[in-house]
């Protein structure tokens, strides 16, 4: 008989903690006896702030972001240009850009990338929701900053193609050598694309 | 120096997957070694010294450490990325869509030269564009005679006499055809696909090359015809030898 030594409530809450991404049985071990120490209220006010976020947690209907208000505050933000869109795959990756502070306009996000080896195709992604909005709004520019492997280059080339009849002007952020790295270690690919895209200082 | 915990080989990477945080789980179709999963340490990294080389449809010269369970990347070469076809969703869905062939089809830690070097020229001539829409049938053919599953077009599956030049109905459950005076024998098979005549007779071209184990240069020229023919009869054929859809199938109808 397989006998773990916990008791069965114990061995849930273990199974629970490991569902979480980087969580290993081990340390799903750690974390369900650490709470079982701890005094009560530390693990209601976990459970409670749990379960609001997921009660008060939305999808914006103009750009796909999680929030708590919709619109999100991005999209209501009147300081940021309304005219250029920023799409992103994960809302992971808007954060990523936001922290960066180097850009001030709208976003939207997909929630995925084209994986046809997985069997994700466009009509899984808010990409017909980004058509709407395109058609809706007065937008200048659209930027393609989906990941640089090749789903998400995918996913840029087949919203490009759909794109390219409408006059709206398409970008992607550059490609090449990251800030701090040497030329040495950059492999082949990276420093390909680096010199492609190179300019005048 | 290349020890027993580690080995060096050239291989294609079909596919993908998270694995952990930062970790990527490879697929990789190597030349000597047939298909492994590997993990790629801290791949998903910015950093990382593997991120450029995992990429799908790469073809890589690698380093790998036995592990207990899984082995692991040590080193990673790009041997060849094949831009061409990463930067042209058609030949991208069709890339794809062979990778996924072999993952389906081919098992793991089977050294297997002839699919690996069946693959490696559908990837070349697809980089190239070089008869693409022959070279994906050529490339699924071959699969389908390396698997062991190649059907029988030159006879009757039932009384083995000789086919007449004609459309003939295949039936993946039999793996052939029956003939006219044989038509009521397997009435229950429902996985039935209408062959042109044209098309049969590129098929008994191809059983007849397959059979005499000769080096063979595929070069025939297929009509429109022929080749949309073809396609219907491998995709049924693929699916029902699979015993699944292709993941990648709907993406290939969609773009091309």
């Amino acid at each position: 008989m397989d006998y773990s030594g916990a008791t069965p409530q114990v061995q849930r809450l273990i199974d629970e903690f490991g569902r979480l991404p980087g969580i290993g049985p081990k340390s799903a071990q750690r974390l369900a006896y650490y709470l079982i120490k701890m005094p009560e209220e530390i693990s209601l006010n976990l459970a409670e702030s749990i379960l609001s976020v997921k009660k008060s947690i939305v999808l914006c209907s103009t750009c796909f972001h999680i929030t708590d208000t919709d619109p999100c505050n991005l999209c209501t933000n009147t300081y940021r240009d309304q005219k250029t869109i920023c799409v992103v795959e994960q809302p992971l990756d808007l954060i990523a850009l936001e922290k960066s502070g180097s850009y001030n306009g709208q976003y939207h996000v997909l929630h995925g990338a084209i994986s046809p080896i997985n069997g994700i195709g466009p009509d899984d992604l808010k990409i017909k929701e980004l058509f709407l909005r395109l058609k809706n709004e007065m937008v200048d520019e659209v930027i393609l900053a989906t990941n640089l492997h090749v789903e998400g280059e995918a996913t840029a080339m087949y919203i490009n193609n759909l794109l390219a009849s409408t006059g709206i002007k398409i970008t992607i952020p550059a490609r090449g050598l990251s800030v701090g790295g040497d030329l040495q270690y950059a492999d082949e690919a990276t420093l390909g694309r680096a010199i492609e895209g190179r300019q005048g200082i | 120096m290349v020890s027993n915990k580690t080995y060096v080989t050239e291989g294609l990477i079909l596919n993908h997957r998270d694995f952990g945080e930062t970790d990527l789980l490879v697929t990789l179709f190597t030349k000597s070694f047939g298909k492994v999963p590997v993990v790629a340490r801290r791949a998903k990294m910015p950093n990382s010294k593997f991120s450029s080389g995992v990429q799908l449809l790469n073809k890589v010269k690698v380093s790998i450490g036995r592990g207990r369970n899984l082995d692991h990347l040590n080193e990673c070469e790009i041997i060849d990325s094949f831009q061409t076809i990463k930067s042209n969703l058609t030949l991208l869905s069709k890339g794809l869509f062979s990778s996924e062939l072999v993952v389906n089809f081919i098992q793991d830690r089977t050294p297997n030269f002839q699919v690996f070097n069946a693959l490696e020229q559908n990837l070349n001539n697809l980089e190239t564009q070089k008869n693409i829409d022959q070279s994906m049938i050529w490339f699924q053919l071959q699969l389908i005679n390396v698997s062991g599953v190649f059907p029988e077009f030159m006879v009757c599956i039932n009384c083995n006499e000789n086919l007449k030049r004609k459309d003939h109905v295949f039936y993946s459950e039999i793996g052939g055809i029956n003939c006219d005076n044989c038509i009521n024998v397997n009435a229950d098979l429902y996985h039935g696909v209408t062959i042109l005549e044209d098309s049969l007779g590129f098929l008994r071209h191809i059983q007849r090359v397959i059979r005499s184990s000769k080096p063979y240069f595929f070069d025939k020229y297929l009509d429109d015809n022929t080749l949309n023919d073809l396609n219907k009869f491998l995709r049924i054929y693929l699916t029902y030898t699979a015993e699944r859809q292709m993941k990648s199938i709907k993406f290939l109808d969609l773009v091309n």
